[in-house]
């Protein structure tokens, strides 16, 4: 999007009103994709931070004719917390800690704690297919295309995906019946 | 086929449960950050100021090179070598420059190299005398 070009260059020179547009328009979906891979919103603000002032450096490596802005910056984010989880080592451990309030409030709080605690017990490339296609309910073809990998391969990955987490939600079930 | 209906359905109220953005902290903290790459403006009169002051600086420098040589100067030539211990507090203005005959032997504890042959012979020196009478440097002639 020339649009956005534009609005980078502007921003990347100091530009206030150009970057607060590129903001709104993108921390959105890159905040909730950190949040559904972390499991932690302190860690979800803390990407969302590290992305943007990325892409207000000149070395940042957004090329506008590679891919949509929104799926260079998923894309980074994505290695952010890639080696965020490597450093933690919170791949199964973690217990979700997010949003205790929020969930509490709704009627079926139990079970949405024990789907956050199996998501985020997924390895990281199961977990981001389901954090795009069906937390985010982005299209097969929008997420290849943030993950950088064939079409086929987000199908089968979350087909796979969502086949463990009905596991272990059965399993945990079955554990508490 | 009815569990992953379930399942995409609970995803789905779990998204919804979740906080949707940022914080407004996050947002002031990297609008913070833009703000400090715009480039600074400086008033015109700034601008005025450092040319003034490049002015001034350089017609202070012609002055300087217009003024007569000093004692000072004199005293730094090449060729003088300062006495130890003569070194007075009182600056150097209205020197004077004596001719004199030494020893070999006057002007090795002066500090000045004498050729070695020429023990017995006197050399013409030149001593720099301060204001204050008092000898501060000497040069050897021949």
């Amino acid at each position: 999007m020339t649009d956005e070009k534009d609005l980078l260059k502007l921003a990347a020179k100091g530009n206030e009103a150009a970057f607060l547009k590129l903001y709104q328009r993108h921390q959105g979906p890159v905040f909730r994709f950190a949040l559904h891979m972390s499991g932690r919103v302190e860690t979800a603000e803390e990407i969302v931070q590290d992305v943007f002032l990325s892409l207000l450096s000149p070395a940042n490596g957004f090329v506008a004719g590679n891919g949509s802005l929104q799926g260079y910056l998923i894309g980074t984010a994505r290695n952010m917390i890639r080696g965020h989880l490597r450093r933690a080592r919170r791949f199964v451990e973690t217990e979700p800690v997010i949003a205790a309030d929020l969930l509490e409030a709704i009627s079926k709080e139990q079970e949405l704690r024990e789907l956050q605690a199996a998501i985020l017990s997924l390895p990281p490339n199961y977990r981001e297919v389901i954090a795009l296609c069906d937390l985010e309910e982005l299209d097969y073809s929008q997420a290849a295309g943030h993950l950088g990998c064939p079409l086929g391969t987000v199908r089968s990955r979350l087909h796979r995906a969502r086949a463990i987490l009905a596991a272990k939600l059965q399993k945990r079930v079955r554990c508490t019946a | 086929m009815n569990e992953d209906i379930e399942l995409i359905d609970a995803l789905r109220r779990l998204a919804a449960a979740l906080p949707r953005e940022a914080s407004p902290e996050t947002r002031d903290r990297l609008t913070a950050a833009v703000r400090a790459r715009q480039p600074r403006t400086r008033p015109v009169w700034i601008y005025i100021a450092a040319a003034a002051a490049c002015l001034a600086l350089v017609f202070a420098l012609t002055l300087v090179r217009k003024q007569p040589v000093t004692a000072d100067r004199v005293y730094l030539a090449p060729g003088f070598v300062a006495l130890p211990y003569s070194q007075s507090g009182v600056p150097l203005e209205n020197a004077v420059v004596i001719r004199v005959q030494m020893r070999p032997s006057e002007l090795t504890s002066m500090g000045v190299a004498v050729p070695a042959a020429a023990s017995t012979a006197r050399f013409n020196a030149d001593i720099l005398v301060g204001q204050d009478g008092v000898a501060r440097a000497v040069r050897l002639v021949d």
